[in-house]
C-alpha cells in the first residue's frame, strides 16, 4: 500500500533526463552495432564530415535510416498509446485494439494481392489502411456515443472483421502470405531513408497538438461529466484525440509494419516514472518509447547474429510478459 | 440563479423526469432528498448538459444549454457522484479547476495561482498539495474534488451525494464545511443527499424528488411542518433538544 509522505511528487526534470540519456545511449548503441565493426570515430566522422568511405556509406545509408526509422516507430507508437489510454480511460488500449494495425494490415494484403509488383505501394497501403480503419470507429462512436467504452468495444468488433478479412485474403491467394508474414510482425530492416520524411512530419505534428490539448485531456481523464463541467467539448476533444492517435500509429505502420506492444507498455513505465498528468506523460513517453525500440532493434539484430530477429518479435517477447504482469496486477488489486 | 422549467428527461425509453421545475435561493444550500431511482441524479446530469432533456434550465435568464462550454464553466460547477483517483498530485487536480480560464499555451497567471492556493486553503488540505490523489482516503479525495470545484471560482456549486463513502465523524466535518462556503463564502450550494438526518440539519431549502417530481420545495423549517419527509419516505420523525433525526417507520 502507498503511504502519504512516500507520495510527494518526485523531481520529474531528474526523470526527463535520465530518459534522454538513455535514448541517447540506446541510439549511440544502435548506431555502433551491426555486421561491419566501425569505430566510434568512423560512426562521428560519417555523420559530421561524410566523405566517400565505405564505413560513411553504412552509416548514412544503412545505419542511420535505421536508427531513424526505429526513434519514430517509439515515438509514433508511444504517443498513439498515451492518447489512447488517456481518452478512451482503458489503460490497455493501444493502436492496435482499436484496429488501426489490422486496417493497416487489410490494405497491405489487399495490396499485394491485387498489385503483386508495387511493392513500393505498400506503406502508402497501410497509411490509408490505418485511416480507414480509424474512420470506421469515428463514424461508429458517433452514432453509438463517443463513450470509452463503446470507442474500445467497437475498435475490437473491427478489428475482428478485418481479422477475418485477412484470413479469407490469405486463403485465396497464398503467394501474399510470405510477405505480409514479414509486414505482420513488424521490422526495421532496409528502410529507404526517404520513406520516414512524410511518418515524420505527421508524428511531430501528432506531439506537438497533443501537448497543446493536454490540459484538456487531462481533464477528460477526470471522467467526461467532470470534463463537460470544467468547459471541455468532450466529444469534439476524443475524436480530434483519435484522430491524432491513429496519425501517429498509421504513420508507424507505413514504414515498420505491425509493430505491437509498444504503444500499449511504453505508456505504462512512463506512467510508473512521471505519474498521469497528460502533459508529462508526453514528454517523457516518446523519448522512452524511442529508447525501448532502439534497444529492440539493436538487440535483435546482435542477438543470433548474423541472423536479424525482426524487432516486433523482440517486442513481443517483452511486450507479452509485460501485458500478462499488467493483468495479473489489476487481477491482484481487484 | 438558477431555474429550472418543465424539466423531462427519459433514459432507455423510461421517463425519470416529468416535468421538474425548481428555483434556487442565491447563497444558500438546497439539499435535494428522495428515494434510490427518483431522478436526482438525472437532475444533475440535465443541469450538468450531459444528459439530454427537454425543458428549460436558465442561469440568471439565460439558457445554460445555449451557452458556450467554457462561459458555462465558469459559472456551474458539478462534482459528480463516481470520482476518479488519478495518479496525480492534489495541487495538480486543484489547478485542473481553473481549466475554463487558461489559454491554450497552458499559462497560468498570478489569478490562477491564487485561487488554487485560496481553495486548498479553504478546504483545509493545503498540507497535502503535494500528495498523489491516488493515496488519498476516499474523504480526502472528495475533499480535493472539492476544492478543484471552487478553483474553477463558480457562483453555483452542484454535489451528488458528496458523502456518500465517508464515515460519520468526516461526513459531519465535510457537511459544515458546505455551511462555511455558502454562509462565509458567498456560494450557492445545490446538494444531493441520501441522509435525511444531516439533510434537515445543514440545509436551508430542500427540495423532495418522488418518481420524477418535485414534490415540495421550501425551508427547512416549512419542510418539517409540512410532514414531506415522513410521507414520502415512510420514516419517522424524533427531536433531542434542538437535533432532528429520523429512523425508518
Amino acid at each position: 500500500m502507498k503511504k502519504k509522505n512516500d507520495s510527494r511528487a518526485p523531481g520529474h526534470g531528474a526523470i526527463y533526463i535520465t530518459v534522454t540519456a538513455a535514448l541517447v545511449g540506446a541510439a549511440a548503441l544502435s548506431l555502433l552495432v551491426g555486421a561491419v565493426h566501425l569505430s566510434p570515430a568512423q560512426i562521428l566522422c560519417a555523420l559530421f564530415s561524410p566523405d566517400s568511405s565505405t564505413a560513411a556509406a553504412i552509416v548514412r545509408l544503412s545505419r542511420l535510416p535505421r536508427t531513424a526509422a526505429a526513434m519514430l516507430a517509439g515515438a509514433g507508437l508511444s504517443i498513439a498509446g498515451v492518447l489512447l489510454q488517456g481518452v478512451t480511460d482503458n489503460h490497455l488500449a493501444s493502436p492496435n485494439i482499436i484496429g488501426v494495425n489490422a486496417g493497416a494490415g487489410l490494405f497491405t494484403i489487399l495490396t499485394l494481392h491485387l498489385f503483386p509488383t508495387a511493392v513500393l505501394a505498400l506503406p502508402f497501403a497501410a497509411f490509408f489502411g490505418a485511416f480507414a480503419a480509424a474512420s470506421v470507429i469515428l463514424l461508429t462512436a458517433g452514432r453509438i456515443g463517443f463513450s470509452k467504452t463503446n470507442v474500445i468495444l467497437a475498435g475490437i468488433a473491427l478489428t475482428s472483421i478485418l481479422n477475418a478479412a485477412i484470413s479469407f485474403v490469405s486463403l485465396i491467394d497464398s503467394d501474399v502470405v510470405a510477405a505480409y508474414n514479414f509486414f505482420s510482425v513488424g521490422g526495421l530492416s532496409g528502410i529507404p531513408p526517404h520513406t520516414l520524411a512524410v511518418p515524420a512530419v505527421l508524428i511531430a505534428l501528432s506531439w506537438a497538438l497533443s501537448l497543446l490539448l493536454s490540459r484538456k485531456i487531462s481533464v477528460l481523464c477526470l471522467g467526461d461529466a467532470l470534463a463537460v463541467s470544467l468547459g471541455v467539448r468532450v466529444r469534439f476533444l476524443r475524436a480530434v484525440c483519435i484522430i491524432l492517435a491513429c496519425a501517429a500509429a498509421a504513420s508507424v505502420v507505413s514504414f515498420a509494419g505491425l509493430l505491437g506492444f509498444v504503444g500499449l507498455v511504453v505508456p505504462h513505465i512512463a506512467r510508473r516514472l512521471v505519474g498521469e498528468s497528460t502533459a508529462r506523460l508526453l514528454l517523457c513517453a516518446p523519448p522512452l518509447g524511442a529508447a525501448v525500440v532502439l534497444l529492440a532493434d539493436t538487440l535483435g539484430r546482435t542477438l543470433f547474429a548474423p541472423t536479424e530477429i525482426p524487432v516486433g518479435i523482440v517486442m513481443a517477447f517483452v511486450g507479452a510478459p509485460f501485458f500478462l504482469a499488467l493483468l495479473l496486477g489489476r487481477q491482484s488489486n481487484a | 440563479m438558477l431555474e429550472i422549467k418543465n424539466l423531462h428527461a427519459r433514459l432507455s425509453r423510461r421517463s425519470i423526469l416529468q416535468g421538474v421545475d425548481l428555483t434556487l435561493t442565491p447563497h444558500t444550500l438546497t439539499a435535494v432528498v428522495g428515494k434510490n431511482g427518483c431522478g436526482k441524479s438525472t437532475l444533475v446530469g440535465c443541469i450538468g448538459q450531459t444528459t439530454p432533456y427537454m425543458g428549460e434550465i436558465l442561469f440568471s435568464g439565460r439558457n445554460l444549454a445555449l451557452m458556450p462550454p467554457r462561459e458555462r464553466a465558469s459559472l456551474v460547477s458539478i462534482l459528480p457522484q463516481t470520482l476518479h483517483a488519478p495518479h496525480i498530485t492534489v495541487r495538480e487536480l486543484v489547478t485542473l479547476g481553473r481549466s475554463p480560464y487558461i489559454d491554450i499555451a497552458h499559462h497560468l497567471t498570478a489569478n490562477d495561482r491564487a485561487a488554487v492556493d485560496h481553495a486548498l486553503e479553504i478546504i483545509g488540505i493545503a498540507d497535502l498539495s503535494a500528495a498523489y490523489v491516488d493515496t488519498l482516503s476516499g474523504g480526502e479525495r472528495q475533499k480535493a474534488y472539492l476544492a478543484m470545484t471552487l478553483a474553477q471560482d463558480t457562483r453555483l456549486l452542484i454535489l451528488d451525494e458528496p458523502t456518500t463513502y465517508m464515515d460519520m465523524a468526516y461526513e459531519q466535518s465535510f457537511l459544515s464545511l458546505l455551511t462555511t462556503l455558502h454562509r462565509r463564502h458567498k456560494k450557492t450550494l445545490l446538494v444531493v443527499m441520501h441522509d435525511l438526518t444531516q439533510a434537515v440539519r445543514h440545509a436551508d431549502h430542500i427540495a423532495v424528488m418522488d418518481d420524477g417530481h418535485i414534490v415540495f420545495c421550501g425551508t427547512t423549517k416549512e419542510c418539517l411542518a409540512a410532514n414531506v419527509l415522513e410521507q414520502t419516505f415512510a420514516v419517522r420523525r424524533h427531536a433531542s433538544g434542538e437535533r432532528i433525526f429520523f429512523t425508518a417507520d
